[in-house]
């Protein structure tokens, strides 16, 4: 099994980020191990954390009323997940439920938010990789609504 | 003297001339696509992966389509289509032995010789699979030619997915790797969900000696292209197949002029050095 340090000094996200940066987010991570069809969080439940995942995919869902649930993504190894942490009120929009056996690291948020409102140099660190997370999912998002594959009727 | 059986039609020698075959078999792929196999007669119908014919439904039209069989198989020409318009929705009502011209091949082909002692990478979206198809046989049946091998393929549900049999045949071999994404889907699909350029960063190759091919809508083709830009792929080892109205097929009547290009005689493949300029202009 990994330790943390190792989980996030190997994983994408946090390429190239100092030292002393990785030490503290090792500082607050709590390692999880997520079977099949569980869920990771549930929409509208208290977002306090972000996951940094390293085995496994996971579905982002979101329940439809009678259509029953829609997965609107997956997400795997090398993903981050969840930025309601950051922002208030701090629930999460979705749910996030393990499509195979997951294990992830969980980042405390209200840590890490203290930290980016003291240290900066960190906050903008982080802030400046989840800016690309959100950039892409909503690009790729867009290129969803446009249906692409559709005939255009 | 009827026109089947007119030894002039048949020798198909005038490119404008279409060559008649029989319908020898028709069935669905999913609710919307098809494929048609046609006779080619005794000889067979030789042809390169990615390129296409123009196929003449008598008394409603012509459209090119792609080519989707093995072009290892001359005897057994396949093209899957989509029935969208007027001629591909007459197409679906035609019955085994009915006959339809068909003027071809066409176009420049897949440069699968390009891709010799490298990576291949296909990303296809949607009906895309289809002019890929080809290409993906003639690499599997050279397969000891190329290093990994990676299909990665976007629809936009999972009753969408076309050559389903074969996607899970390929993805079942020990040497090449299959990645399967769906724009939407309930609970029932156990895939990944989600445009398929989220599949490029995880897809197993080296960029740097990778060899692209990718069809599918162009906006999809774009953002793959630059996905795998983005990967550290060459933009002049990227090839895709790009999609105008084509009408005469050999570039003489300019429906499907591309800038500099008509996509016709030109293309449809292209590499994505050069026709990424043109992708972003309207007017082209």
């Amino acid at each position: 099994m990994l330790s943390p340090e190792e989980v996030l000094h190997e994983h994408p996200f946090f390429k190239g980020i100092k030292d002393q940066h990785l030490a503290f987010l090792v500082s607050v991570a709590r390692p999880l191990h997520i079977e099949p069809n569980h869920f990771m969080f549930r929409q509208g439940g208290s977002a306090d954390c972000f996951l940094v995942l390293y085995r496994g995919d996971m579905a982002i869902e979101l329940h439809v009323g009678a259509k029953g649930a829609r997965i609107i993504q997956t997400v795997g190894p090398g993903e981050v997940v969840g930025w309601s942490w950051m922002y208030p009120p701090h629930r999460w929009m979705y749910d996030g439920r393990a499509l195979n056996v997951v294990d992830c690291l969980c980042l405390d948020g209200e840590s890490v938010r203290n930290h980016m409102a003291e240290d900066h140099e960190f906050g903008f660190e982080i802030l400046r990789r989840f800016g690309e997370v959100i950039v892409e999912s909503l690009n790729r998002t867009r290129l969803q609504l446009l249906d692409v594959y559709g005939t255009g009727d | 003297m009827a026109l089947a059986t007119d030894p002039a039609r048949l020798t198909g020698a005038d490119p404008m001339v279409p060559r008649f075959m029989a319908l020898r078999d028709i069935w669905d792929d999913t609710d919307d696509t098809f494929t048609m196999e046609l006779d080619p007669g005794p000889g067979g119908f030789s042809f390169r992966p990615g390129q296409f014919n123009m196929l003449y439904v008598f008394g409603v039209g012509e459209v090119p389509i792609s080519i989707s069989g093995d072009p290892s198989v001359p005897g057994l020409l396949l093209h899957t289509v989509r029935g969208v318009g007027p001629v591909t929705t007459a197409m679906r009502d035609l019955v085994v032995g009915d006959l339809i011209g068909v003027r071809g091949p066409f176009g420049v082909p897949w440069p699968v010789g390009l891709a010799s002692s490298r990576d291949v990478v296909f990303v296809a979206g949607g009906i895309g699979l289809a002019p890929l198809r080809p290409a993906l046989y003639h690499v599997l049946n050279h397969r000891a030619d190329y290093e990994r091998v990676t299909l990665l393929y976007g629809v936009r549900s999972p009753r969408d997915l076309l050559f389903e049999d074969e996607v899970s045949e390929w993805r079942g071999r020990f040497d090449m790797e299959v990645g399967v994404t769906v724009d939407t889907a309930d609970r029932k699909w156990r895939g990944s969900v989600g445009v398929v350029t989220k599949l490029v960063p995880r897809a197993p190759f080296d960029p740097y000696g990778t060899v692209a091919f990718i069809c599918g809508p162009e906006i999809m083709m774009h953002f793959a292209a630059e996905a795998l830009v983005k990967r550290g792929v060459r933009p002049g080892r990227i090839h895709l197949s790009m999609e105008r109205n084509m009408k005469c097929g050999i570039g003489l009547c300019g429906h499907c002029q591309f800038g500099k290009d008509f996509v016709c005689k030109d293309g449809p493949v292209f590499t994505y050095e050069s026709v990424h300029p043109r992708l972003d202009i309207r007017e082209v």
